[in-house]
Parts: C-alpha cells; sequence; structure tokens
C-alpha cells in the first residue's frame, strides 16, 4: 500500500468521514466497471458497486496494510458480482474445453478469402465476440473481460482472482482461441 | 518458434507495436499466423470498448456516509496494535529498554551492596570486582548487543 492508500484508510478508521467519502469516489468508477462487465447488466451495478463498499467499510479495520488497497477493493468488487452471479444462477465455474478440439482449433486457419479488417466482417466479428462471450465459461470470461479494462494489470486482475499471473494468461489465451473458434464457425 | 507458440503469445496481447520483432518477423512469413492476430486484435478491440461505469451524482456521498457509519473502529484501534506496529516499536526502542534494564541490574548491584559500601568501601569495591569477573561473559554480550543496537538506530536515523 503506497503512503496515499495509507493516509486515505488511516484519516478513514480514525474517525474522518470526508475520507470514506473519498475512498468511494476514488474506486467507484473501477468497482462499477468490474461489476458491470462481470454481471453483464447494468441495472445490478449501483446496488452491487454499493454493496462492495459497505462490506469494504466493514472490514476496513482488519485489512493487511501489506496489501494493495486497489486489488482488495476490487477482489471485494469481484466476489460480490459472483455471488450476485450465483444468486440468478448464472455462474458457470466449470470448463467446457475439450483440449482435443482446442488443439484442433489452433490447426483451423481463417478462409483465404476472410479479411477481418473490412469493416462488415469486423462488425460481424464484434457481434459474434459480444454473443459468444456471454456463453464463456466464467473463468475464461472474467480473465478476459477484466484484464480489457484500462487500468487493471495483469498482476491486479490475478490478484482479484486469487490466481498466479501465469495462468490467468493461460485463461486469457484459451478464452480467446474459443472466441476465435466461435468466429471461425460463424464465418 | 512455433505457430502455437507465437500465437499463445499474441493471444495474451495482440497489439502489434507491443511484439517481439521476431514474431513481427513470423507474422509477414506465416499468413495463417497474421490473420489470427488480426483476429485476436479486433477481440482486444471490442472487449476494451465495452462498458465502463460512471456513478450517479451523489454516489460517494450516500455511500460514504453510509460506510462511515458501518466503520468497526473497535478494530481500527486494534490495528494501531498490529504486529507490523508492534514489531516497528520494538525494534526502534530495544536499545532504550536494554539500556534501562541495564541500569537497572546495576542499580540493584549498588543497593544490594549499600550496607558494604556503607561499612567498607574496599570490601564493596572487591565483591563488585568479583560479580563483574564471575559475569564477564554475559555483561561482554549485554554490552556488545546495547552497542549494536545504538548501531543500528543510528544508521536508521541517518537513511530515514
Amino acid at each position: 500500500m503506497d503512503n496515499k492508500e495509507r493516509a486515505l484508510v488511516d484519516r478513514a478508521l480514525s474517525g474522518d468521514q470526508e475520507a470514506c467519502t473519498r475512498l468511494v469516489n476514488d474506486y467507484s468508477r473501477m468497482v462499477g466497471t468490474v461489476i458491470w462487465r462481470a454481471t453483464g447488466d447494468n441495472h445490478v451495478v449501483e446496488d452491487l458497486a454499493q454493496e462492495t463498499f459497505l462490506r469494504v467499510f466493514k472490514a476496513l479495520g482488519y485489512f493487511d496494510s501489506r496489501g494493495k488497497l486497489s486489488t482488495w477493493i476490487y477482489t471485494i468488487a469481484h466476489r460480490v458480482a459472483i455471488d450476485h452471479l450465483r444468486k440468478v444462477g448464472r455462474w458457470r465455474e466449470e470448463s467446457i474445453i475439450d483440449e482435443s478440439k482446442s488443439n484442433m482449433v489452433d490447426r483451423i486457419s481463417a478462409p483465404e478469402s476472410f479479411n477481418p479488417e473490412g469493416v462488415l466482417v469486423r462488425e460481424e466479428i464484434c457481434r459474434v465476440v459480444r454473443e459468444e462471450l456471454e456463453r464463456l465459461p466464467d473463468t475464461y470470461r472474467l480473465a478476459l473481460v477484466y484484464t480489457a479494462i484500462e487500468g487493471l494489470d495483469y498482476p491486479t486482475v490475478a490478484g482479484m482472482l486469487g490466481i498466479p499471473v501465469g495462468t490467468l494468461k493461460t485463461y486469457v489465451f484459451r478464452g480467446k482461441r474459443m472466441l476465435k473458434e466461435k468466429i471461425s464457425d460463424a464465418m | 518458434m512455433r505457430c502455437e507458440d507465437i500465437q499463445k503469445q499474441f493471444g495474451i496481447d495482440a497489439k502489434l507495436s507491443r511484439l517481439s520483432e521476431a514474431i513481427k518477423k513470423h507474422l509477414i512469413e506465416c499468413p495463417t499466423c497474421r490473420q489470427t492476430q488480426v483476429l485476436y486484435n479486433v477481440i482486444d478491440q471490442e472487449l476494451k470498448e465495452q462498458y465502463n461505469w460512471q456513478p450517479p451524482p451523489g454516489f460517494a456521498e450516500r455511500v460514504g456516509n453510509q460506510g462511515y457509519a458501518l466503520l468497526d473502529l473497535e478494530s481500527a484501534e486494534l490495528r494501531w496494535i498490529s504486529w507490523d506496529k508492534v514489531n516497528s516499536a520494538l525494534v526502534t526502542s530495544l536499545p532504550s529498554i536494554l539500556l534501562g534494564i541495564l541500569s537497572a541490574v546495576f542499580f540493584l548491584l549498588f543497593l544490594s551492596n549499600l550496607g558494604i559500601l556503607m561499612t567498607s568501601y574496599e570490601r564493596f569495591v572487591n565483591s563488585f570486582t568479583n560479580f563483574l569477573l564471575a559475569n564477564a561473559i554475559h555483561l561482554a554480550w549485554t554490552t556488545a548487543i546495547v552497542a549494536l543496537c545504538f548501531s543500528v538506530t543510528l544508521m536508521r536515523r541517518i537513511l530515514r
């Protein structure tokens, strides 16, 4: 935790109400973005972001100052989002990867006539990406959507998901490979 | 490098400017990898362009106030005596503590021998010298530790 974060936490814990507002203000945009991308539901973001911060304040006294405050808050946001997905029955953690098929996917080359730089093709790809992203197992989907958030680096996302950076990179690669397979099927 | 290894590398980050020269060279020669790289780049762009949340006006104040009411100030007080702080306080104050203990031992010895001192100054000196000789090793260690702690404290202050 850097000095700025430490000072903010200490001020909040010493009973400074303004520091509590500042803490929410500093991290709410990213917390909301993490939740929105994880749930894909704009209507629940505000409530879940609020729940995230309430959990943060409840546990702030126990926060390990050796860690990074932002990573800790985003991890709580991620857990709140997962809890919500479980509650509404949308959590799909299990892997649907068939390794033999995945290896085959790598050997599939795009058709010669396929030109992803063309505007129409690109729009079609984007549509497929949006649709298929929702169908990916959450392990890969979350790795993809979190690492695509500007301001979240690989170590932070790995910390949020509780996995090593190498594993996260594998999830990102596998997720993209699955999307590539779906795009190849759709084209 | 095999196509699979290369595709894994730009599968993590497909931005052309961030790829190594060896991969760029391979992309010029391999149309399959080139197409895959373009495809991954489009996927990356689409993922990046997904929604970013903006909190509604007054969100920070409202949630900040609710959070303030929930703050566990008892645990916050406990936080002040967390191991990190105790550890750092101990390290900083160790020389003073040791010096204090040493002074106390010395004073105790002085007091316990006060009777002898009153009657015979020579007997007291002899007795004290005998004590010093008998505990020479312990005293040497104590002195060394105290000296070391002082050096550490001085060094920490200089480096600060």
